[in-house]
């Protein structure tokens, strides 16, 4: 079933180590942005789909003190737990079932505030049997890539550096008067087994991929780039080979230890509108203890 | 209603206890999603993408509790997105579901809430933490005192007494002990609820809801493919909204009034109008509502449009809330009697698909046909509502 949704606007706090001000100033100042690029008013917008994480942003319910900067007050606040290119694909469904015209999709990281950003990821380890043995997502993943090649792997890659930043993406209707040129047109998201090895590290990658393409009906082959948000300690050579690519067509962050939290795959799309589209492009992320949660989007002009 | 209508092909949840320390966080969902795939005679190969709700994650000591359950609800290879709107979770999730399929994006939805409150030594001092840090946490503000707060305004707009409180305490316990899956089966009278143990004026214990272990699953599939089996509950509306943070901001509005919430009313609004119901203490046949304290109940009834203006406790008044009333409320006891807090929006739907596919057991509203489910978060600040029915139109 083709969906189309169209992108209206967008913006972008560039990642740096620290940005000064509020968590609820940084959000503001993205989607308030995002609102004058799309010329739409907050008025005009039907709901918010963010993607935040409790312990990154220190509190429970984090989004509850942020209704103001992230501009769900009196609308539907749709809050996802994984990156952001979910929050992309949730926000579709809502535009896409007729539930929202206009919808603010909205990201952020805020590591600066954080004491040692570098505890959380271990915290999702199972509580009794694994995060005792202090497994690390770099670990994990030396483990998943010597099982599948047989040989030992071992880390020796920089420690990711925490990064700030915060990003939004006013999406609508295909139709809608304010949509633009471009329009998101595949979507796709993959979930590998928890710790498990036996598969490849990049399946989960390769299975969003496919379904992204095979929901826009658009081949590999007519792909000209792949934005990349997370994926870090993943040469972009074994990303092209993983998705049967040309190294070249791979863009990453830059630097590409930058940690941006669940921010990374809103970043990679804004990314790739801020440096234009100019044919079907597609913007990938993955993150979790192998990165075995995966999402893509297409993105396309009319 | 859009479009591509979706639909709840069934059920399953586990059973609600202080602790169950038989079992893991995985071994939970496992147990709650076996069950949602039986009941709707569904395989896991059927199942296209995975919601799932837990929150706040912190109850459970484990970051992204979906990861490490994920092969316990079958998730693996499968587009997998976790929801968190605080206690509204599992009623965003619910909606996030629909929305799936309503797009077009999945045909067939499983949606999974967990939550293991037993994990966390102190359940309040997590609460206290969700609070503005600069400005809140140190006045220790918690769900307790904050609703105690909106009960005395109740008192003041619409003459709360502690003998209608204890009415929907009763109400909720007696129809609890229909429901084989709530947390709290007591035999309880009016005098044992206004002589339980005071929390904070005007609240008493058994006002409240207990905390809970448990985990819940919902099957959703797309309208085309849901007129293939026999019982089916059709998604008919949804709203989601969201008040302003600050509860000073909400006693100040003109339109706004802390006795009663109007972000539900808001949320109610959107799933009225999707389904088409103008008219919703006639058009409805049972209310499934996410109200873990007695008064909070019956300030819901205006936020849903049951009631008038500051007239929803004549609702409690005529007994027309209780099961065999006008409008039953919550007759599986509801959050006050099983309260897994990321899971409960998600049981209050689940329990209200089961309610117009007249399967819901002992506490089967006799021809119930349309039924609301609603969620909470917050502070009385996140809502979700939803409206069921047994025929898609």
């Amino acid at each position: 079933m083709a969906l189309k949704i169209g992108i209206a606007g967008w913006s972008l706090l560039p990642p740096s180590a620290e940005i000064p001000g509020a968590l609820d100033e940084l959000i503001y100042s993205s989607t308030s942005q995002a609102l004058v690029d799309a010329g739409i008013t907050i008025a005009e917008i039907d709901g918010v789909c963010m993607a935040s994480s409790d312990l990154n942003d220190g509190r429970a319910i984090s989004t509850m003190t942020l209704t103001g900067s992230t501009g769900s007050f009196h609308k539907s606040e749709m809050r996802v737990c994984n990156d952001a290119l979910a929050a992309v694909w949730m926000g579709a469904a809502e535009v896409g079932s007729g539930a929202a015209q206009t919808l603010i999709v909205c990201a952020w990281n805020k590591f600066s505030d954080v004491v040692d950003p570098a505890a959380i990821p271990a915290l999702a380890l199972e509580p009794s049997m694994h995060r005792s043995l202090k497994y690390h997502p770099d670990a994990i993943l030396s483990l998943r890539e010597s099982q599948e090649s047989g040989t030992i792997v071992l880390t020796d890659a920089a420690p990711l550096q925490p990064n700030d930043t915060a990003a939004a993406v006013v999406i609508t209707t295909d139709g809608h008067p304010k949509a633009g040129d471009l329009v998101l047109s595949g979507f796709g998201s993959s979930t590998g087994p928890y710790l498990r090895p036996g598969e490849p590290v990049l399946k989960p990658t390769q299975s969003a991929v496919a379904a992204a393409l095979k929901f826009a009906a658009v081949p590999i082959s007519d792909v000209r780039r792949i934005f990349v948000g997370g994926l870090h300690r993943i040469s972009s050579a074994d990303i092209a080979e993983a998705l049967s690519v040309p190294e070249s067509s791979i863009v990453r962050e830059d630097p590409q230890t930058a940690d941006l939290g669940y921010a990374a795959g809103l970043v990679a799309l804004v990314h790739a509108l801020e440096l234009g589209i100019d044919g079907p492009t597609l913007v990938i992320s993955a993150a979790g203890l192998g990165v075995e949660s995966a999402n893509a989007v297409l993105v396309e002009m009319k | 209603m859009t479009s591509n209508a979706a639909a709840i092909l069934g059920f399953g949840q586990t059973k609600f206890r202080t602790v169950r320390e038989d079992v893991s966080g995985p071994e939970l969902v496992f147990e709650a999603v076996s069950a949602a795939l039986a009941d709707s005679q569904m395989d896991i190969n059927d199942i296209d993408a995975v919601v799932f709700a837990s929150a706040p994650e912190v109850f459970e000591g484990v970051y992204e509790p979906d990861r490490w359950s994920i092969e316990a609800f079958g998730g693996v290879g499968k587009p997998v997105v976790r929801v968190h709107t605080g206690g509204a979770t599992g009623g965003s999730a619910a909606i996030a579901g629909a929305r799936l399929i309503e797009s077009g994006l999945y045909e067939t939805v499983l949606v999974v809430g967990l939550q293991r409150t037993s994990e966390t030594p102190d359940a309040q001092a997590v609460f206290t933490t969700i609070f503005d840090p600069i400005f809140e946490q140190d006045v220790q503000l918690n769900v307790i005192t904050g609703i105690a707060l909106v009960a005395s305004r109740q008192m003041e707009y619409f003459g709360l007494t502690e003998d209608h409180m204890a009415w929907v305490s009763k109400k909720n316990f007696d129809n609890a002990l229909l429901n084989p899956f709530a947390h709290l089966h007591k035999n309880i009278t009016i005098e044992d609820v206004k002589n339980s143990r005071p929390l904070a004026w005007p609240l008493r214990l058994l006002h409240t809801c207990p905390r809970s272990d448990g985990a819940a699953a919902v099957v959703m599939t797309s309208g085309a493919n849901a007129k293939r089996h026999k019982s089916v509950a059709w998604m008919r509306g949804a709203g989601h909204a969201t008040d302003v943070y600050r509860i000073g901001d909400r006693i100040k509005d003109a339109d706004s009034d802390l006795a009663i919430p109007r972000a539900l009313g808001w949320a109610c609004d959107d799933a009225y109008r999707e389904a088409g119901i103008t008219d919703p203490l006639n058009q409805l046949d049972v209310v499934e509502v996410y109200a873990p304290f007695a008064n909070l109940e019956i300030g819901y009834y205006e936020s849903m449009g049951l009631a008038p203006s500051g007239r929803g406790i004549e609702l409690v008044e005529t007994g027309a809330t209780a099961l065999g009333g006008k409008i039953p409320v919550v007759p599986s006891g509801g959050c006050m009697t099983a309260n897994p807090i990321g899971a409960t929006g998600l049981v209050r739907f689940g329990e209200a698909a089961l309610q117009v596919m007249g399967r819901a057991g002992d506490h089967q509203v006799d021809g119930a046909r349309v039924a609301l489910a609603t969620a909470c978060g917050g502070i009385d600040q996140f809502y979700t509502a939803a409206v069921l029915a047994s025929d898609p139109e």
